[in-house]
């Protein structure tokens, strides 16, 4: 299958990304989409998302032998640049672990990264959206049903919040479905999540916390060094290979019609606030998200008046609103 | 009589005609009562399921020994060739030990309360979900009815403006219960027809030995329908089906025939109801909700000219 998919008409498309940053807040959708700046360097945990999201996307692109996939993996992780030697254990170890866990029998392969592109319908009228289209990329696509790949902290054991969050609410997986189906291709979006490492590189104990046994060696739990990438590497192995359901898990999930009614609302809805908000000139900020996870939002120097959007230095233009879809006039 | 001259006495109980769209139906009541037979009354059924609710019944069933083995069979009917027209899953409170059973394979666990915090019952409702996505499929690409019967169980209804007081409900875990209820089109609860009779300060029941379907939901227990039903049925698939038939939409013909009739009343927006039109084909979901929109603009402007 064709990475890049052909418009029928250019109208702007949307994505489920950007849906979600207009809901979390209009002006910095404004600013991330309408005057499409970006801040020149992403958060450390999205890195390292991507990081891993280029290695999956080679194991998948590769043959089927899982030698094949592990080095098309390694390789492509390889060639990334600017990447903490840490970042990049973990990576690569996930990997190794990824292929013990699910190398065998993997289905067989329609696309990877396939481009979608599908009318937003009016649910009340089944008539599509002269204003906007939807798109996106599905990580691999089947014959029956795609996968999407998601890296994450939380606890992935079946049953947890984390599957009960996915499970009927997950707007991506409702809108991949219509992405899916506009492909061609009906059926499920299986889960594909990894957990990152929790592990972390032990740092050489401070000069001055340092204690001595009388034969002149540190205590036990007292470094003099910082840990090697390579020590490290062997502790996140013995991690992942001691505990593969916590690193690993799958779920198929599903949208019945009443799901997909219901999300067909959300997005025409969504999709028309953002259109009065474009009418309107108005992209009201909202105070409420500004921290998320424990982090400033990028654009929060911006909105409280302590930095220029303008700012070089901070940040770039993007040179479309959706940089990852090619081919698509965004 | 000679064979020939046999009258089936089923068959004066024919009706023509089709139902539109293939039924979701969740019927349920207690032990005994003929939800078997009511969906046995279903276009040629298919049974899966345990097999004490259809020894009486002649019809086509089949016992599933896993909870894979339920979606190998819609696969088979949904990819091979077959004459089954419903497909009954008899009863939900049958397959959820083995859904359960199928989860804590999954899981490592011993026991679906084993996950802990209810989680067990969460996974088990992702299992339900997948179920139903695939009888859903069934049902688009085969156009078959899914009837899935359930017992019933009596469960104290903790009432915030009042005394507490009991009622019907799925034989179900709660959560799996709910997703049935909401995916269903039509809810059905059977029960005897039952009247109470107060004497001496003592009020007792009495049933007049009817079996019927309720169709809306009471305080006593869960019911929906989308089709319009009367409040109660007959238990009996037919009367069941001349309701749905009796509130099916009309065909596409009159429909588009109604509001080609209503365009010229339509005055500005005659030609976004014309491209409407054009767009909605054969639709009838469409046509219908397009000769709804154009009945109200004619309602409205009339309403105007006559103030």
């Amino acid at each position: 299958m064709s990475a890049a998919v052909s418009l029928p008409r250019h109208l702007p498309v949307i994505t489920n990304s950007e849906l979600r940053t207009f809901r979390r807040c209009a002006r910095e959708h404004r600013l991330r989409y309408r005057l499409r700046r970006r801040p020149l360097r992403d958060a450390d945990t999205l890195r390292f998302g991507s990081l891993f999201h280029v290695g999956l996307e080679a194991w998948w692109r590769a043959d089927a032998a899982p030698e094949a996939r592990i080095a098309a993996a390694l390789a492509a992780i390889e060639g990334l640049r600017d990447v903490d030697p840490y970042d990049r254990v973990d990576a690569e170890e996930l990997i190794l672990g990824y292929t013990a866990r699910w190398g065998d029998g993997a289905p067989v392969v329609v696309g990877v990264e396939a481009q979608f592109v599908a009318p937003l319908v009016n649910p009340q009228t089944g008539a599509a959206s002269k204003t906007y289209q939807l798109g996106g990329k599905l990580d691999v696509l089947f014959a029956y049903g795609f996968m999407e790949h998601k890296t994450t902290s939380e606890d992935i054991g079946l049953g947890g919040d984390y599957w009960q969050r996915v499970s009927a609410l997950d707007s991506q997986v409702s809108m991949y479905t219509v992405g899916a189906r506009a492909l061609g291709v009906e059926g499920p979006c299986t889960y594909d999540v990894i957990r990152k490492v929790a592990l972390r590189p032990k740092r050489a104990t401070p000069v001055e916390s340092r204690k001595y046994k009388t034969n002149g060696e540190l205590y036990a739990n007292k470094r003099e060094h910082d840990e090697t990438p390579d020590e490290y590497r062997e502790r996140v192995r013995e991690h992942i290979a001691e505990n593969p359901e916590r690193y690993y898990a799958r779920g198929e999930i599903v949208r019945l019609d009443h799901d997909e009614a219901e999300h067909a609302a959300d997005v025409w809805q969504t999709a028309r606030a953002m259109r009065e908000a474009e009418l309107a000139e108005r992209y009201p900020r909202n105070p409420d998200a500004c921290m998320r996870f424990g982090r400033a939002c990028e654009y929060f120097g911006v909105c409280s008046g302590q930095a220029s959007i303008d700012d070089d230095t901070k940040f770039r233009t993007a040179t479309s609103s959706h940089e990852e879809l090619e081919e698509i006039r965004t | 009589m000679s064979a020939a001259t046999t009258i089936n006495p089923r068959l004066a109980t024919v009706k023509r005609g089709k139902l539109d769209t293939p039924i979701r139906l969740l019927a349920y009541g207690p032990e005994g009562i003929g939800k078997s037979t009511l969906a046995s009354g279903a276009p040629s059924p298919l049974f899966i399921g345990a097999e004490d609710g259809t020894a009486q019944l002649d019809v086509a069933r089949i016992q599933p020994g896993s909870w894979e083995d339920i979606f190998g069979l819609i696969a088979e009917l949904a990819s091979m060739e077959h004459d089954y027209k419903t497909l009954v899953l008899d009863t939900a409170d049958w397959a959820e030990p083995i859904c359960w059973d199928h989860v804590c394979a999954q899981g490592g666990k011993k026991g679906i309360e084993d996950f802990g915090y209810g989680k067990g019952y969460v996974a088990a409702l992702d299992e339900w979900r997948r179920l139903l996505s695939w009888l859903d499929r069934l049902r688009a690409k085969r156009a078959m009815n899914v009837v899935v019967l359930a017992h019933s169980k009596v469960a104290t209804f903790k009432n915030p403006e009042g005394e507490d007081f009991d009622r019907y409900t799925l034989k179900l875990h709660d959560k799996a219960a709910g997703l049935l209820k909401e995916w269903s089109d039509a809810v059905l609860f059977c029960q005897y027809e039952t009247f109470t009779h107060d004497k001496n300060g003592r009020t007792k029941g009495i049933d007049s030995g009817a079996r019927i379907m309720h169709t809306v939901r009471r305080a006593a227990f869960d019911a929906k329908n989308r089709y319009g039903l009367p409040e109660q049925l007959p238990l009996s698939w037919d009367e069941f089906a001349a309701g749905v038939t009796a509130h099916a939409p009309k065909p596409p013909a009159a429909l588009k025939a109604e509001i080609a009739a209503l365009l010229p009343k339509l005055g500005d927006a005659a030609k976004k109801a014309e491209a409407a039109l054009a767009r909605a084909g054969d639709d009838p979901i469409k046509l219908s909700q397009l000769a709804d929109w154009a009945r109200g603009k004619v309602s409205i402007s009339s309403t105007k000219e006559t103030t």
